[in-house]
């Protein structure tokens, strides 16, 4: 089959600086991997991509995720670096191999090309370390242009230099003991999201919370087990109804987390953070022989676009609700538009 | 992906519902395509339930639209939703599209400017 002839490069240079906005735009890891899986099927016209991790000190090699027309597909079988992939890799080059699908998964196959065939793309990050494979899967007939294959070399470059900014930010923004965001990068998203309002509709909400008595929880029981309560509430902060509430879990301070919700309507907030308040009271806090209980006081405040405040402003209306439920009594929550305790 | 068409006066619309990528861009193109093909000179595409566009979803404006300069014709964009319509502009689309915020805008600027 001859080579296609209706490539548009004006196009294809279009289409290419609109996905490098989208994927530089991207600071999630998770949401990247996606991204990149999404524009390697734009511009490779194939169907079926899979995306290796490899690590060059120790040579882990493991499965990104795969996507299998127009689906993100999953796989238990445990894929291995084989010689075809080592030569691909030392030659820091694309290559075509035999193809294989297992579960549906693209993967080189040792042997000459029969009945389809699969470009492997090696991955090639700062100081030229191979991090990644991307294998995409065609038929015998696929040829690319050169001018095809040198945007998608872009592309692939981009990819590369994109997930390695993404891990190396995830290290530079999470906290070492609880997982949680640093205080830094707190400061940055809940400004970026704050900009972003002006785009969307609805109300951006974020509550500061604190644990209770905690210094005096530190004197009793010592910092280690101090550090098990904040390790075990974060847990709780990141992971609770996670698929159901969209929120940016951060470590404000010591024993003060905040929790960024970026999309959901307030109302659904005000119960999630209840709920959170209760499962925390009720949750038994390990590293003792009898359970211990650990209470948190909270603080929300939320803006709208027409809200004129700056970030510190912002955070200063959580804190000063923060402080209220303190006075108050401590474990519970106080809204800021309503001054109401949320007990 | 669902898509659908109708005809308002000599304005061919086209409303896209869902993902815009590449496993499904290929209907999108073939419905504009056939659209192009029966000689429309006005289209109008409304994204106002369109989550996501790829960049093959946007090859496909961009292919209508060098399609419909050559014969003077012209397409307008309406509903983008405000985070895609962000991009559009960073990428500096809003230099060879025009957008609307609603459909009856789109409509309505077809009787002053015929061409993009």
């Amino acid at each position: 089959m001859p080579a296609k002839t209706d490539f548009d490069i004006d196009i294809a240079l279009y289409a290419l600086n609109y996905a490098t906005r989208l994927l530089v735009s991207e600071l999630d890891p998770e949401k990247l991997v996606r991204q990149i899986i999404e524009t390697v099927a734009d511009f490779s016209e194939s169907s079926e991509i899979s995306l290796f991790n490899y690590d060059e000190n120790d040579t882990s090699f493991s499965l990104q995720t795969a996507y299998s027309k127009g689906q993100l597909v999953e796989s238990e079988h445990e894929f291995k670096l084989t010689p075809e992939i080592k030569k691909c890799f030392a030659s820091k080059n694309p290559a075509w191999y035999d193809l294989q699908l297992i579960d549906n998964i693209p993967f080189p196959a040792a042997g000459p090309i029969k009945n389809q065939k699969c470009l492997c793309f090696p991955l090639v990050g700062q100081d030229n370390q191979v991090m990644g494979l991307l294998v995409l899967a065609y038929g015998l007939e696929k040829q690319f242009l050169e001018n095809e294959m040198q945007i998608l070399r872009v592309i692939v470059s981009l990819c590369s230099t994109c997930l390695e900014k993404t891990r190396l930010f995830k290290q530079a923004t999470i906290d070492g003991l609880t997982e949680l965001y640093t205080r830094r990068y707190f400061d940055v998203i809940l400004q970026k999201e704050m900009n972003r309002l002006k785009y969307r509709e609805g109300e951006l909400c974020f509550l500061m919370t604190d644990i209770d008595h905690f210094k005096d929880f530190n004197d009793t029981y010592g910092h280690q087990q101090g550090d098990t309560v904040l390790k075990e509430l974060a847990s709780l902060c990141i992971n609770y109804k996670k698929d159901e509430v969209e929120r940016i879990p951060c470590r404000y301070g010591g024993e003060e987390f905040a929790l960024i919700f970026p999309s959901l309507p307030k109302a659904k907030i005000l119960e999630f953070v209840e709920e959170l308040r209760q499962t925390c009271e009720k949750h038994a806090f390990s590293g003792q022989k009898k359970s211990l209980q650990v209470t948190f006081s909270g603080g929300l405040a939320s803006i709208t676009s027409k809200d004129n405040l700056n970030l510190g402003q912002f955070i200063k209306r959580a804190d000063d609700m923060l402080y209220k439920a303190k006075e108050a009594g401590r474990n519970r929550i106080y809204d800021y538009s309503t001054h109401s305790i949320k007990k | 992906m669902e898509i659908s068409t109708k005809k308002l006066n000599d304005i061919d619309v086209v409303h896209i519902s869902g993902r815009l990528d590449a496993y499904t861009s290929e209907e999108a193109e073939k419905t504009i395509n056939a659209l192009l093909d029966k000689g429309t000179t006005k289209l109008l595409v409304d994204f106002a339930k369109v989550d996501y566009i790829s960049s093959s979803g946007l090859r496909i404006m961009l292919a209508s639209l060098k399609r419909l300069n050559r014969i003077k014709g012209s397409i307008k964009l309406a509903n983008l939703k405000p985070a895609l319509k962000e991009v559009f502009e960073i990428s500096g689309f809003n230099q060879l599209f025009n957008f609307y915020e609603n459909e009856e805008d789109a409509v309505k600027s077809f009787g002053t400017d015929s061409t993009v």
